[in-house]
């Protein structure tokens, strides 16, 4: 018997010279079983360590059937009965027969090749090397290891070869090919494609953060552009000092002073195009230079539909480049979190973990960066960047309100994002943030700006350019330009004058992708000969319509590149975007990209696939309404398997975003296929979000006829049971399936982020039985402590963080508890967990009575919530800061802030518990008590009855039941006295009984009986000073 | 008279044998004396920064250094409590992995270095005085050999580079500008089979620890402390006892690994002293290394500003050779250049000895210390664009070039 094994470039078996056919090894494992034993050059593993390798989530016992399975179904695929063989422990592959693998055999000739150094040896080893291993096994962890060893093998024998070119191509980032490449094309005299080459060295090496070309490729370079002819015009504005701007410059220094003395600051600069926004941050990136303040300059909009967070990543990665040890003093999860997505590549989520490091990841990197004379990063064009990078920046200014750092934010007046615009409020009314709005220069200055231009411009000249530049600096400058060399036009032939046509062609084919773009893509998208292409980047060059920008070229003012795209019929403009899309795609471009130039180009059904990567890779760096918006374009042209595959991404979102509407997002999601591992992976999933909103129905049918498989899933399956059981009432099945779980936890090990929904689902059953469960405050203790546990605590755990509340733990405890959880998690850079534990702070200083703290905590619980798109813990936390202004006499504002949350708790996974808490919190903050009255009537048509949760329903209950009594309504008072009663049982030895005192004592009062209601109140009061809540008793004791 | 020596330099350990090198590489005419004996060893940290390990490469000793056995460190673990924080050590400006050579490899591979630019070394060579003309100005020292005759040796400027208790500094009377008051004790020892990621910062309540992986496969490992608390374990279990629980106090998997290790060499108990900065220069003398600036060793530091500053000396003196004015103002520059680059790491190092900070804070010290050590680094890689005065010679009288007259 003679086989032969492919693994290089694709997979495939042939046995006696015929090759067998790929429909045989449609079974996964099996065919991953003839893989991992023909990468053995003795063909044959111990058995636990096929079983490490294949299953590695299950013990030998559990994952021993399955290793029969497979081989079995690899025997079948191989048509030999003894062609797999289980014995002695040991799995071997055909033994005894003759099995020759491609993979292998490249080995051992390329081992040889390096040892002997012999370029021919190299080169005839090269030419079995015609693909990556297995490179379609794209997410099988156990092929990582060796697909990296002979791909840099391969790597290594190109260089011994001096196959530079292919070299340059496996690898751009290999500086000794691409320093090579560049010597023998500049012998060749290519001086433009040498600096091609150049480029995608150095667009690769700013994958890595503080990377950059070294010595000998950057004095190649140099060398080559010194042999360039300057650009018409070398005298750059840019080295004075802005003028007319005495006022803003004042600011900017003085927002420097602020910033050098610690204060953390965000400045927003707006004004129409060409008005001197970045003429201006420049100025400030130089004067913060000259403080020895660290700079890092991004841009929105220099990529169109770049990664997430683009522009800030730019931004941060410019900051590296200039101060490349800096990285010496960061975390490397947070630099690889940083780098994974500054590198563009495909990402995938899994949607069960919510990890967002990056935000943190990103501050930490800042405060590093400001901890000397302080940093400055400025964000450019800030107008066209995503949602998510504004919601980064929010953070960041929050982040680093302590630190010595000031971000610079220019944008258009309009238009602007709803995000920006709220954010841009939100940092002002914090009073961390100014804004400079640059106006029209007067005539002296444009006078003056002119004159720098034609310093000897006569009067004349003067009022034309003032009555036609209307003071825009920009204008005036480029009127300046177009005079000196002898010429007059209206100004909106102005920009384009003096570009021949087929430039003008050219940079249009460019001008859609970005405000930046490479050689490479002008070559592609024009698709004309590299010679053509490159005297197009000489003219504009020397036409100065663009210049030189990190690896490439950039547009040199928005202005003009709007001048290229502005008045193009819609129909030429789609075919510009088509032709992008096209030559991205060749230039293996990220889908992201491609996806938005095919929507561009109105050809939605050839997105679908691109945004559907698009979105898994927005949704694993945490943009997951990003994710979503993307996801809605495409949703309703989506067929077939991408289908059920763009859905489950979906309601995985929405769960991730705490929306209710993930509950029927599972179910189409699971409606549109048959596929088993899909249903088996959903819902479970499904039957957990249900049973948060109180469907208990949706996730009874969910769980049905799923069983326990031994794998991973197993204990998502089980806690899904638990809290399923534990609302239908069945305490004893609930706390049999966390029992269960908490065994499985523990097998698999400290890394698991189930633990708090397992010690949350423990609590309720105790709570359900009327104990208080110790050991919740114990493990929250423990676990505070415990990054991977610390950072799985999210908003839905919010009946955790009442037990704390309103149970026996001191406030004191609670906010050094809550304190520790948020070091930890911050640690860990995880904010969702950042965000719950500063929520909880802010309920019990709130609680404490310690207003200030409790307003400052959950301002910044809300805004850190927002910012991750959570909306139950946005909801929650406006709700709570409702009740501090409450506190602080401020029914408005309270009111304000509760019209806020109402639509976000409406709709989202934990409504059941929050809607009661809203309601519960706007009849206190009516303006007197009829009005009160009204809003009780409101949440009751709103809630329904059944749909509530029964620890929570006391929020709304207590709060009702006190304002009927207030307008002697006491029949509805007794009701929702009934209401509190039946739910104050959970709440056994917590302040809640004060709570029903306090409603008792009104509905005395109600009925006439003064000296009983009395009574009660200073009952209560001493009940609410027992449990250390002294505003809650000041109410009683008035 | 011209004065037999250009320049006399009292120490040839890391600042002295550097500042002689390059000096010598310049075309002076160099003489380097110690009182100890050629590639012995001293108390020292031993782990190199990267500013530290760009000198060396910079100057071309790198090579030597990693051929003598020094592993490379291409990792710096921070431990938090039982936080664990890895920063990889990537390549950058020139250095992609850091060394901590001991002081037996490192001095030597510096003293070789000067000695085949030129300069002269005397070792078992004691210090024993100054000379100065009637205005005060230093003219040159008196020393003294092993069998204890003593001569004068005469030269335009005189450079202290013999450590903390620097006679130098003492015979000028040089003023402590700077003048620390929190110190750490510490012991530490040498270890074999004590496995180390690379450098291992440990920060715990009241504690500090360190772990440095340096030749002969062993590991420098050192506990810090508050000077009373360390006395009191001394006093209790031995300097040995005291850093094995030193090292619990930090991490007990830190003390796992010193039980499955075996002691090379007797654990050493180091009282604490305050840092200090003193002035750098006067009329015929200048200070370089411990002798003119010191702080806690718990920034593991010294090394590292030793070889910066001694560049920085080197660099002003080939640039104002002859007494004067000219040399006056470039001794002051080195100076201010000096404190300039050490300041803010100063202040760190200063609120690191006191102890007097949580886990939080101290993540906060470190983050300071990371960002002043960028500044150092990126100002000692931009001299090698202007590396200019050591390649364009030493000329005493001024003139330039000069053919260098070696001896």
């Amino acid at each position: 018997m003679h086989a032969t094994v492919t693994l290089l470039g694709s997979f495939q078996v042939a046995v006696g010279g015929a090759v067998l056919p790929a429909t045989g090894w449609n079974r996964r494992h099996a065919a991953s079983l003839v893989k991992l034993l023909s990468l053995q050059p003795s063909r044959r593993m111990h058995r636990e360590q096929v079983i490490d390798a294949l299953w590695p989530d299950l013990s030998v016992d559990e994952a021993a059937p399955r290793l029969h399975k497979a081989a079995h179904y690899a025997r079948r695929a191989l048509r030999a009965p003894g062609s797999l063989v289980l014995a002695d422990e040991t799995v071997a592959l055909w033994p005894g027969g003759q099995v020759d693998v491609d993979a292998l055999e490249f080995e051992d000739l390329a081992r040889k090749a390096l040892a002997v150094r012999d370029p021919a040896v190299a080169d005839r080893a090269l030419a079995r090397y015609v693909g990556d291993l297995l490179p379609h096994d794209v997410y099988e962890p156990w092929l990582e290891v060796p697909r990296e060893r002979l791909r840099l093998l391969h790597l290594d024998l190109l260089r011994l070869a001096s196959r530079w070119e292919e070299l340059a191509a496996a690898d751009p980032a290999d500086e000794e090919a691409a320093v090579e490449l560049m010597r023998s094309l500049v012998a060749a005299g290519a001086r433009r494609s040498a600096l091609r080459q150049f480029e995608r060295l150095e667009r690769a090496l700013g994958r890595e953060l503080g990377v950059g070309p070294g010595p000998a490729a950057l004095a190649l370079h140099a060398q080559l552009l010194a042999a360039e002819e300057p650009p018409e015009d070398v005298e750059s504005v840019d080295l004075h000092a802005p003028l007319g701007r005495h006022h803003e410059l004042a600011v900017l220094e003085a927002m420097l002073d602020t910033v050098s003395s610690g204060r953390g600051r965000a400045l927003f600069v707006s004004g129409r195009p060409g008005s001197g926004k970045t003429t201006l941050l420049h100025w400030l990136q130089d004067r913060a230079s000259d403080r020895r303040m660290r700079v890092g300059y991004g841009a929105g909009g220099a990529v169109e539909a770049a990664w997430p967070y683009a522009p800030v990543l730019e931004a941060l990665s410019d900051l590296c480049r200039r101060h490349p040890t800096l990285l010496d003093g960061l975390d490397d999860a947070f630099r690889d979190e940083i780098e994974r997505a500054l590198s563009g590549r495909r990402l995938r989520w899994t949607g069960e973990s919510s990890h967002q490091r990056l935000f943190v990841a990103a501050a930490e990197l800042l405060r590093l960066a400001a901890a000397g004379g302080g940093a400055v990063v400025v964000l450019d064009d800030a107008h066209d960047t995503d949602d998510a990078t504004v919601r980064l920046v929010h953070y960041l200014v929050r982040a680093t309100a302590t630190d010595r750092v000031l971000i610079a934010v220019a944008h258009l007046d309009a238009p602007t994002s709803d995000e920006l615009v709220r954010v841009r409020t939100s940092l002002l009314a914090r009073e961390v943030a100014s804004a400079l709005t640059l106006a029209p220069l007067g005539r002296d200055d444009t006078e003056a700006l002119l004159r720098r231009r034609v310093p000897d411009a006569d009067e004349s000249l003067v009022e034309r350019v003032w009555q036609a530049s209307a003071g825009v600096p920009f204008v005036v400058s480029e009127l300046g330009r177009a005079t000196s060399a002898g010429e007059t036009m209206p100004v909106d032939r102005l920009l384009l004058h003096g570009v021949p046509q087929d430039v003008v062609a050219a940079l249009r084919a460019v001008a859609v992708l970005g405000a930046t773009f490479g050689t490479d893509e002008l070559v592609a998208v024009t698709g004309w000969a590299e010679e053509d292409a490159y005297a197009v980047l000489d003219v504009a060059l020397a036409t100065r319509m663009i210049e030189r920008a990190g690896p490439g070229y950039r547009f040199r003012h928005a202005m003009l590149r709007d001048a290229l795209l502005d008045g193009l019929p819609h129909h030429r403009v789609q075919e510009l975007h088509r032709k992008a899309a096209d030559a991205l795609v060749r230039l293996a471009g990220s889908p992201a990209r491609v996806g938005h130039h095919l929507v561009e180009a109105g050809r939605l059904s050839r997105a679908v696939p691109f945004l559907l990567q698009a979105a898994e890779t927005e949704a694993a760096l945490g943009a997951y309404r990003d994710a979503l918006a993307r996801l809605d374009l495409i949703r309703d042209r989506v067929e077939g398997s991408d289908r059920s595959r763009l859905l489950a991404l979906r309601a995985d979102l929405l769960t991730a975003c705490g929306d209710a509407a993930a509950v029927a997002a599972y179910r189409e999601a699971l409606a549109s296929s048959d596929d088993p591992r899909l249903h088996r992976r959903l819902r479970p999933r499904l039957a957990r979000v249900a049973t948060f909103v109180g469907d208990l129905e949706t996730a009874q049918a969910a769980l049905e006829g799923l069983e326990l498989d031994g794998s991973a899933s197993d204990t998502g399956l089980l806690l899904a049971r638990g809290n399923l059981a534990l609302f239908q009432g069945d305490l004893d099945a609930a706390d049999e399936a966390a029992a269960e779980a908490r065994r499985r936890v523990a097998l698999a090990g400290g890394d698991d982020w189930q633990l708090y929904d397992l010690i949350a689902l423990q609590g309720l059953v105790e709570h359900n039985r009327g104990r208080w469960f110790e050991r919740l405050r114990h493990e929250l203790r423990q676990g505070s402590e415990r990054p991977d546990l610390a950072s799985s605590i999210f908003d839905s755990h919010l009946c955790v963080a009442e037990y704390l509340l309103y149970g026996p733990t001191p406030y004191d405890e609670v906010l050094e508890l809550a304190d520790t959880l948020r070091r930890t998690a911050q640690r860990a850079g995880v904010l969702r967990a950042v965000a719950f534990a500063t929520a909880l702070r802010g309920e019990a200083a709130l609680l404490k009575g310690d207003l200030e703290l409790a307003a400052a905590e959950l301002s910044d619980a809300a805004d850190l919530h927002h910012d991750l798109g959570s909306t139950a813990g946005e909801a929650h936390s406006l709700q709570r800061l409702a009740e501090v202004h409450l506190a602080y006499g401020d029914r408005r504002t309270a009111g304000q802030l509760l019209l806020r949350a109402l639509p976000l708790a409406r709709w989202s996974t934990i409504s059941l518990h929050l809607l009661q808490r809203v309601y519960g919190t706007m009849i206190q903050s009516a303006p007197d008590p009829q009005a009160a009255r009204a809003v009780v009537d409101r949440a009751e048509a709103t809630l329904g009855t059944n749909d509530q949760c029964p620890f929570c329903s006391i929020m709304l209950a207590v709060p009702a039941a006190r304002a009927c009594a207030d307008v002697g309504d006491v029949e509805d008072a007794r009701r929702h006295l009934e209401a509190a009663e039946r739910s104050v049982v959970l709440w056994e030895g917590t302040s809640w009984q004060a709570a029903i005192l306090e409603v008792r004592a009104h509905l005395a009062r109600a009925s006439g009986d003064a000296a009983r209601a009395n009574q009660l109140l200073d009952e209560a009061a001493a009940l609410f000073e027992l449990s250390g809540q002294p505003l809650d008793a000041g109410r009683c004791r008035v | 008279m011209r004065a037999s020596w250009d320049v006399i330099i009292v120490g040839a350990r890391a600042a002295g044998a550097a500042t002689a090198m390059l000096l010598a590489r310049a075309g002076a005419r160099v003489l380097v004396v110690d009182r100890a004996r050629y590639g012995s060893d001293t108390l020292s940290t031993h782990a190199l920064m990267r500013g530290g390990t760009l000198q060396l490469h910079r100057w071309g000793l790198l090579g030597r250094v990693l051929a003598a056995g020094t592993p490379t460190v291409r990792r710096t673990v921070f431990h938090y409590g039982a936080d664990r924080v890895p920063v990889s050590i990537k390549p950058a400006l020139g250095v992609d992995a850091l060394v901590a050579p001991r002081r037996t490899v490192l001095d030597a591979a510096l003293a070789d270095a000067a000695s085949e630019s030129g300069a002269v070394l005397r070792y078992a060579t004691a210090f024993d005085g100054l000379t100065r003309d009637r205005d005060g100005r230093v003219t040159g020292v008196v020393l003294r050999d092993r069998a204890g005759s003593a001569h004068v040796e005469r030269s335009d400027l005189v450079v202290g580079a013999d450590g903390r208790a620097s006679s130098v500094a003492a015979a000028v009377e040089a003023p402590t500008l700077v003048a620390g008051r929190s110190a750490a004790a510490y012991v530490y020892g040498y270890f074999a089979d004590l496995p180390v990621e690379g450098y291992e910062w440990f920060y715990g309540p009241g504690v500090a620890a360190g772990a440095i992986p340096t030749n002969g496969g062993l590991t420098c490992l050192f506990g810090a402390a508050p000077p009373a608390r360390v006395a009191a374990e001394v006093s209790a279990a031995g300097p040995a006892g005291a850093l094995r629980s030193l090292a619990a106090a930090n991490s007990p998997e830190l003390l796992d690994r010193i039980r499955g290790s075996r002691p090379a060499e007797s654990v050493r108990y180091v009282r604490a002293r305050p840092g200090y900065v003193r002035r750098a220069h006067g009329p015929g003398w200048a200070l370089v290394g411990d002798a003119g600036s010191w702080k806690d060793p718990l920034s593991t530091h010294g090394l590292t500003d030793a070889l910066r500053d001694a560049e920085l000396l080197a660099r002003a003196v080939i640039s104002a050779p002859a007494p004067g004015t000219a040399q006056d103002g470039a001794l002051a520059a080195y100076q201010s250049d000096r404190d300039r680059l050490s300041r803010d790491l100063v202040g760190v190092v200063e609120r690191l000895a006191t102890f007097a900070w949580d886990l939080d804070t101290v993540r906060g010290l470190v983050r300071e210390m990371a960002s002043a050590m960028t500044d150092e680094v990126s100002e000692l890689a931009g001299l090698d664009l202007a590396a200019e005065p050591v390649a364009r010679g030493y000329d005493p009288r001024g003139r330039t070039p000069l053919a260098c007259t070696r001896r």
